[in-house]
């Protein structure tokens, strides 16, 4: 009766959790949707949130979707090259102080470069195929992550390193057993950082010299007045940028159960009686 | 030295009233002028040499205009400005303004700059195509533009090319250096008053020189006569304020008239304010653009005439190919009331 009782206030809790987002979001949709009648608002400045769900009903299955897919093979092989280079690079970056003090500046300079003067030039270089977008998703993904991986690695307090050695550990073990564990919480934030904007970056890629994808989708629709329907582009386009971070935050609570594992039903019963033997057992790491 | 400090109080007094005069002056100036927003079709350039030289000159000034001269992002904005209110006129393309028509914006061509669209295919004279159909198996590069498109694939079909042969890839504005650098074999959707002299200067030929290169206009090809670059305003302003658009159009007149017989002056104004453009290159393309300027129609009713029938076809057009879902009431996207 009582686990009961717990279980229909944890749904109550969860329900009243998930409520709150979602009255938000309503509200804000409720306050467009006003805004564009009360307005009179055209729909090719701004589209009612009615007018693009209809779209997506109509266009979505057929033109978007397709089109979707395209940009998200683009941001996801983007995404992993970026990952590869920000891991070599903070790796080097970390050991090795020339490497830090010539390729650094490097690093943060690219980052200044408006990535769209960029496209064209590297179209002319790797050709007409789908290298140069995903190249340009990979640089606009890989600062965060090696900006983040760099300081997570950094953050090691030193005496935890001598207490490594003082158990003979090799720097491997050190890397891979002391470093990476008290990085990866920086490292799943530079993550999720990169994993938006290699959405942002494989769309803008597709604006020059591509004939397909969701960038390309929104550059004829914009030509053609088409805004309803952009509209449309750039909420599938969110959904998808929030299923990749999502993706990368359930990772995340995988990857670290030692500061998201839940507490058991038994560790919970445990709490209510200390006395029980229960409080012994599953308690989560802390 | 007494004369002089008995003449300073004087000269204070002088200088004041002179400075008065003069911002009284001003401020009139300013106050008689009327304001007059105009989104151009994209950043300026040489396709602006008469507005830019009609400021210059002050042909619009002359008119009691002002010009504020914006320059939008993408060529769909200049309309979507005029029709919010955001500019009083803006040059578009013919499409553009039937699509716009087509999607509810309340838009008008009131002139044209162009008497016709010479939009076609360029293709280096060293790959040897002498004939549309050539094309197959080639690399074609397009900027995207809808209706280029739709107008290229058109003139393959027609010039009995299989489109399924030859490669159309859409390449932004990066065409010339992808052409130059052998990436693709042709310009799908060059226009001819600017793409062939810029061509020829990469290529250290005369800009002029049409020996370097082939081209395929479309309208050879079964695609209907179009304007192409016009000026465009807002139904309701244009019953607002029909005489401030009157007097645009009649400095805007002038000012195509002076660049059509004064080019490379035309040319020298337009790089005076957009250094990075070539003399070279400018004085070509304002030949080229002179020469569409003009037609049996405006040499009866005066540069800038547009004829309904055109914009018909062409609205057929389109709608046949897709680029509008509905039928547009042309007549009501048209006028030449205000270039009379």
């Amino acid at each position: 009766m009582n686990a009961q009782k717990t279980n229909h206030a944890s749904f109550l809790s969860r329900l009243g959790d998930a409520a709150l987002p979602l009255g938000i979001v309503v509200a804000l949709l409720a306050i467009w949707e006003a805004a564009v009648h009360l307005l009179q608002i055209q729909p090719f400045v701004l589209p009612a949130p009615t007018e693009i769900f209809k779209e997506l009903m109509i266009s979505g299955p057929t033109v978007i979707l397709p089109q979707l897919h395209v940009t998200m093979a683009e941001t996801m092989a983007g995404y992993l090259a970026a990952i590869v280079v920000a891991a070599v690079l903070s790796v080097l970056i970390l050991y090795s102080s020339a490497f830090r003090r010539g390729v650094l500046p490097l690093v943060v300079a690219s980052q200044t470069i408006p990535i769209i003067t960029m496209a064209p030039v590297l179209v002319i270089w790797f050709g007409y195929n789908s290298l140069p977008r995903i190249i340009i998703t990979a640089i606009v993904a890989f600062f965060p992550l090696t900006i983040a991986a760099v300081t997570g690695l950094k953050s090691l307090e030193p005496h935890f390193i001598d207490f490594f050695r003082s158990l003979n550990a090799t720097p491997a073990q050190i890397f891979f057993k002391l470093r990476l564990p008290v990085a990866l919480p920086s490292i799943f934030g530079g993550l999720k950082v990169a994993a938006t904007l290699a959405v942002i970056g494989a769309t803008i890629s597709e604006w020059v010299g591509a004939s397909q994808g969701i960038g390309y989708l929104i550059a004829q629709d914009t030509a053609l007045l088409n805004t309803t329907r952009v509209f449309a582009s750039l909420t599938v386009l969110g959904i998808a940028g929030m299923a990749l971070f999502g993706l990368v935050g359930l990772i995340e609570r995988l990857s670290m159960p030692w500061i998201y594992a839940r507490p058991t039903m038994a560790w919970l019963r445990a709490q209510r009686s200390p006395q029980s033997p229960a409080a012994a057992v599953a308690r989560p790491r802390q | 030295m007494t004369v002089i400090n008995k003449l300073k109080p004087l000269a204070c007094v002088a200088v004041a009233a002179l400075a008065s005069t003069l911002a009284l002056t001003s401020s009139l100036t300013a106050a008689e002028l009327t304001k007059f927003r105009y989104a151009l079709i994209a950043k300026p350039g040489i396709w602006d040499a008469a507005v830019l030289n009609g400021i210059d000159k002050k042909f619009f000034a002359d008119e009691g205009l002002e010009l504020e001269l914006i320059s939008p992002t993408s060529p769909a904005d200049g309309l979507k400005l005029v029709a919010t209110g955001g500019a009083e006129l803006a040059t578009a393309h013919s499409t553009d303004v039937i699509i716009a028509r087509s999607k509810g914006l309340p838009v008008v061509s009131i002139g044209t700059n162009h008497q016709t669209g010479t939009t076609g295919v360029l293709v280096p004279a060293e790959a040897g195509v002498k004939d549309i159909k050539e094309l197959e198996g080639k690399n074609v590069g397009i900027t995207g533009i809808p209706f280029n498109k739709v107008m290229l694939e058109h003139s393959l079909k027609s010039g009995g090319a299989d489109l399924s042969k030859v490669n159309i890839v859409t390449v932004g504005f990066t065409q010339m250096p992808l052409l130059l650098s052998q990436r693709i074999d042709a310009l799908g959707d060059a226009i001819s008053w600017d793409e062939p002299p810029i061509y020829n200067v990469q290529i250290k030929k005369p800009a002029d020189d049409k020996s370097t290169y082939t081209y395929f206009t479309f309208t050879d090809y079964g695609v209907p006569r179009f304007y192409t670059f016009g000026l465009v305003g807002d139904e309701e302003a244009l019953k607002a304020e029909p005489d401030s658009y009157k007097a645009f159009l009649r400095a805007w007149r002038k000012s195509v008239e002076w660049m059509m017989a004064n080019q490379a002056d035309a040319a020298d104004g337009v790089i005076k304010q957009i250094p990075s453009i070539s003399k070279e290159e400018a004085v070509v393309s304002l030949a080229e653009i002179a020469r569409i300027s003009v037609s049996p129609e405006t040499e009866a009713n005066g540069i800038g005439w547009q004829d309904v029938a055109v914009w018909e076809k062409q609205e057929k057009f389109m709608l046949e190919n897709g680029l509008i879902s509905t039928d547009v009431d042309v007549s009501k996207a048209v006028t030449n009331d205000y270039l009379k």
